[in-house]
């Protein structure tokens, strides 16, 4: 009797640690049901979203809260999609324990990297981070014995599943099972006590540093561990994605990437973690309308339409809501407040 | 290690260099003076390069079509200053980054639609052939490529430091608040840096062709090597731009001719990359003003 | 709190792109009186002077099979969607035209890594698709449902290797190779077949496919004294490094691969590919019908086809628009003999499988093909050329079966 309400109030004091909000359950909940109506296209197109909102949430951590531009998540991405693929392919690990071990090795990684850059201000960490990026694409084809260079590696274990489901499905059900958790946790990241100061310390601008220091804050400690933390998102998104395509190779991980991935946070908003699933839903949305919806007003090849398309619909949606999606609620607001007024 | 292979590698690394600079001045320009990051610089240099093949394979001659390139792709700086930066004036620096990024982006597509995919090429200005010298080649549009980046230098000197217009875009830069109370119009100055940087632009897109041809594509890459110019000597300093730009250029040409091969881009952004962090703050010191 | 009103705003407008995004879903593909064919290439991307082409070699053939009549009594028709030279786009447009537009077969014409991926998609999907991949390293795990009815570089090697042997008594060669999958798989079989046939590679030097500059490598490769050079690649750099190769007074015999042979290079760089010794490419018969004798059976078929696509795209075919051409000859022959149910879509791809593994002895513009079951690639007869330039036209070098 007594072990079952200690674990009871040992599990109700951990639920309390770690607070869920209510639109996760609820998304959650979507999510359990949407294959039953979705086709294996829609859940690929969802895949996708759901592995860079993953990526991207880790941004909206790091620019949202550490106040640090980085164009280098590419890196981490990609060091989470080769890792896990080698160690398949080359010690013979299960790709459920080769997951984490990648993840952990993004993280690791983005210590000494995070501790290098980090100490720089401003928008010169946004050059060097594309550096890093840069040097990273460079080096998965210059070792092309480990790496299997700009062919890149195939064959890739897929994740063991169970038959019942297609393969789909089942990736489908642990990317957004992943994207939910990673969710909850920047949400708890962002409110609890060190987000709160972190976000201070970035509100107040590029003096901030002093005033951080004045508080009693080791701001650089923070930053790192905000870029680890990315680093470890972008990992885990990376070592999915190995597992579902089953073929990676250098240019998914380079610069291209993490633009498109900046993209997505600034689209979304970075005022909250919510930001990165609109902000991926929007962009890559917008392609796959695109690419639905070109062929039918126009004849032949729509690319470089769909391209120009893809430019003017990026300038309206940032003209009209700078500060990105998430901050419609407080546009609204305002327009409310203004009017009666 | 031949003499001549270094000596060919230095001659590419300064002129690529000079490419890289001239890029990363356009960025500086429009920086200085508005603190947006322009990423659509590099489309300017394509549409200069795109244009001035098309002018002149209608018959105009190289002069006329430079000069007709530079007017369009100045009107499109002012289109997107005029309908996309300034309407979005009080953003964050990221938000309007990224307006450039969606207006290159619809660029690269026009520019698809309008020309096609193919690589385009001119001849060498005024037909200048190779000087061969101890071994190594200089091609002849290379010095046009270096003189190009010379006169925008001193020109960009001469017009910040001694024309009322620049030493006003200066003060747009340095002091805002003060630059308006004595009547600067921060909207021209900025309106001025696009076009500016437009013009720069399209003059070195016209320049390189000759040398590295072009296509509706080469915006991106052009770019990011002016970025890295740029992030590399400091924003604050056009000297320190030209020499990022450089270093730049000479990385990149001396890893390819000296460091084992399969390696040497890899390499070349490795030294960049110590450059970075050795000194953060751009090549040169700051002149005096707090960044 | 106007937080958790924005946050549920945030998660309604999740789920309206989420619902947006199941439209796709909604609208059948399912159509039993057109074959539909999948076509995924470059329109966008680094990659656009192969896909765009391609497209244009594609239409033409659709137009004229349907002109005539189309197969089996039904019309061809192109799905055409954009790649954008990435390997996640190539997916989801493969993953549309399977599920969404139900088509029967699918053709990707992209660069070589990116079609890498796709064999995966088809095995999986149960998709009769073909891919266009440069390199043989690929040839022996291509699976039950990817066929690669195109070049392979281990056939096409030997003809500029014994050219520069037999023709130009030419003993060590330095490869200036691009890196790219294309240019890995190019080094690959430069090494393991040059040997073989008495040539030693002396010297390798690397470019990026967007490099402008090569002057360093070509000047590694003037020191090494390799008495002749192959550029290995399939983006623009490959043109320049002849040019900038002429200009530094390098006047070593150059071989390059097909996508320096493009007219538009040829025009820009005329003047450099025509001096002594001239440029040699390999390329295809396509591109220099009139010279191939009356008695070549490739003859006919290259010239129907020049003219036609003249006469409708005023510019004359090459490489890339004959590959696309082929895949869609492919495919209509498969079709022709399979006569697949399209009532159930699922019958109809196997149907249309099997028919691509029973193709034999079909005459494309790169080479006859054979397929089995255990050959997806099934080239018997090769049909590249080696041409040179002079004055603005393409000369006839060498054939595979000189």
């Amino acid at each position: 009797m007594s072990v079952i309400s200690t674990t009871k109030s040992r599990v109700a004091s951990a639920y309390r640690l770690l607070r869920v909000p209510r639109p996760a359950l609820v998304l959650l909940a979507v999510v359990a049901v949407l294959p039953l109506v979705g086709n294996p296209y829609v859940l690929s197109v969802l895949i996708n979203i759901g592995l860079y909102a993953i990526v991207a949430m880790g941004l909206v951590l790091l620019t949202g809260l550490a106040g640090q531009v980085s164009l280098g998540q590419g890196v981490f991405y990609g060091t989470g999609a080769y890792a896990s693929a080698l160690l398949c392919l080359r010690l013979g690990l299960s790709p459920w324990l080769a997951m984490p071990i990648a993840a952990a090795a993004s993280g690791l990684l983005a210590v000494p990297i995070g501790r290098a850059i980090l100490r720089l201000r401003g928008i010169i960490v946004a050059g060097v981070t594309l550096t890093v990026n840069m040097v990273f694409y460079y080096l998965t084809i210059s070792v092309s014995d480990l790496t299997g260079g700009a062919t890149g590696l195939v064959q890739i274990p897929r994740l063991p599943y169970p038959k019942v489901l297609p393969y789909t499905t089942f990736v489908f059900y642990v990317t957004w099972l992943l994207l939910i958790v990673a969710l909850i946790l920047s949400c708890n990241i962002a409110a609890s006590r060190v987000g709160r100061a972190l976000k201070a310390v970035n509100l107040l601008g590029g003096g901030s540093e002093d005033t951080a220091q004045v508080l009693g804050m080791d701001v650089m400690h923070y930053k790192v561990l905000a870029f680890v933390v990315a680093a470890v998102f972008a990992g885990v998104a990376g070592s999915t994605y190995a597992h579902y395509t089953s073929v990676i190779e250098p240019h998914t991980f380079n610069v291209q990437t993490s633009v498109l991935v900046s993209i997505m946070v600034i689209v979304g908003g970075v005022t909250s973690p919510w930001g990165a699933i609109v902000g991926a839903a929007l962009i890559v949305g917008l392609t796959e309308f695109l690419r639905e919806v070109a062929p039918i007003i126009l004849g032949g090849p729509t690319g470089a339409y769909e391209l120009v398309a893809y430019g003017v619909v990026l300038v309206i949606s940032l003209l009209f809501l700078p500060a990105g999606l998430c901050s419609l609620p407080a546009r609204i607001e305002q327009w409310r407040k203004e009017r009666r007024i | 290690m031949e003499v001549s292979t270094v000596l060919q590698s230095l001659i590419s690394g300064l002129t690529l260099g000079c490419i890289y600079a001239a890029l990363g001045l356009g960025l500086f320009v429009v920086y200085g003076v508005t603190r947006v990051l322009n990423l659509a610089q590099g489309e300017f240099v394509m549409l200069g390069g795109m244009l001035t093949v098309s002018f002149c394979s209608m018959g105009v001659p190289l002069i006329g079509a430079i000069l007709l390139a530079v007017f369009v792709t100045v009107l499109s700086g002012a289109f997107l200053y005029l309908f996309i930066i300034r309407p979005a004036r009080g953003a964050s620096g990221s938000t309007l980054a990224f307006l450039t990024v969606g207006f290159a982006f619809a660029i690269e597509g026009i520019t698809l639609l309008v020309w096609g995919w193919e690589y385009r090429s001119l001849t060498n200005f005024l037909g200048s052939s190779s000087i061969h010298l101890w071994g190594a080649t200089i091609f002849g549009q290379a010095p046009w490529v270096v003189g190009m980046t010379v006169l925008m230098v001193v020109g960009l000197f001469f017009f910040f430091g001694r024309t009322m217009v620049g030493k006003a875009l200066r003060a747009c830069a340095d002091e805002p608040l003060g630059a308006r109370s004595v009547g600067i119009s921060i909207e021209r100055m900025a309106l001025l840096s696009f076009v500016m940087a437009a013009g720069l632009g399209a003059i070195a897109g016209a320049t390189i062709t000759p040398l590295t041809m072009t296509a509706y594509n080469v915006g991106i890459p052009l770019t990011i090597k002016g970025l890295l110019a740029a992030f590399l000597g400091g924003l604050h300093r056009a000297e320190g731009v030209i020499l990022g730009g450089l270093l730049v250029g000479l990385a990149e040409a001396l890893s390819a001719g000296l460091m084992p091969t399969g390696y040497h881009d890899a390499i070349a952004l490795a030294i960049l990359l110590a450059v970075f962090l050795a000194r953060p703050r751009g090549l040169l010191p700051s002149r005096g003003a707090a960044e | 709190m106007k937080r958790t009103r924005g946050r549920t705003i945030a998660l309604v407008l999740c789920l309206a792109l989420v619902a947006l995004a199941a439209l796709p879903g909604c609208s059948s593909g399912g159509d039993s009186d057109t074959y539909k064919i999948g076509f995924i290439a470059s329109q966008t991307g680094p990659y656009t002077a192969l896909g765009l082409p391609a497209i244009d070699g594609a239409r033409l053939v659709v137009d004229q099979i349907n002109a005539a009549g189309g197969v089996n009594g039904k019309m061809l028709e192109l799905v055409l969607y954009d790649d954008k030279g990435t390997a996640t786009d190539t997916a989801l447009a493969a993953q549309k035209l399977i599920e969404v537009d139900r088509v029967p077969t699918v053709a990707c014409i992209t660069a070589t890594g990116l079609s890498h991926g796709m064999v995966p998609t088809l095995n999986e999907n149960k998709t009769p698709g073909l891919i266009m991949s440069g390199t043989g390293l690929i040839d022996a795990s291509l699976g039950a449902w990817a066929f690669k009815p195109t070049s392979s570089e281990k056939d096409y090697i030997p003809l500029p290797l014994g050219y520069l042997k037999d023709d130009l008594g030419v003993s060590t060669c330095a490869g200036m190779i691009e890196n790219s999958g294309y240019g890995e798989g190019g080094e690959h079989y430069l090494d393991l077949v040059a040997p073989t046939m008495g040539i030693t590679v002396v010297q390798k030097q690397h470019f990026d496919p967007a490099a402008t500059d090569m002057t360093p490598q070509l000047a590694n490769i003037k020191a090494s004294g390799a008495e002749a050079i192959f550029i290995w690649g399939s983006g623009p750099a490959g043109a320049l490094a002849v040019k900038q190769a002429r200009e530094m007074g390098i006047m070593l015999p150059i071989v390059t691969t097909p996508a320096q042979a493009s007219s538009s290079y040829m025009e820009s760089f005329k003047q450099f590919y025509e001096m002594e010794p001239s440029l040699v490419s390999i390329d295809s018969k396509l591109t220099m019908w009139q010279q191939l004798p009356a008695s070549d059976p490739d003859r006919a078929l290259c010239q129907q086809f020049d003219e036609a696509f003249v006469a409708r795209y005023n510019r004359h075919p090459a490489m890339w628009e004959a590959i696309g051409a082929q895949f869609i000859m492919f495919i209509a022959d498969g079709l022709d003999r399979a006569n697949p149910d399209l009532s159930d879509i699922v019958k109809a791809r196997g149907q249309l499988r099997d028919a691509y593994e029973q193709t034999a002895n079909l005459s494309l513009f790169m080479g006859t093909h054979t397929m089995s079951p255990t050959d997806h690639y099934g080239r018997i007869v090769h049909k590249e050329v080696l041409v040179t330039y002079q004055d603005g036209r393409k000369v006839l070098v060498k054939t595979m079966t000189d």
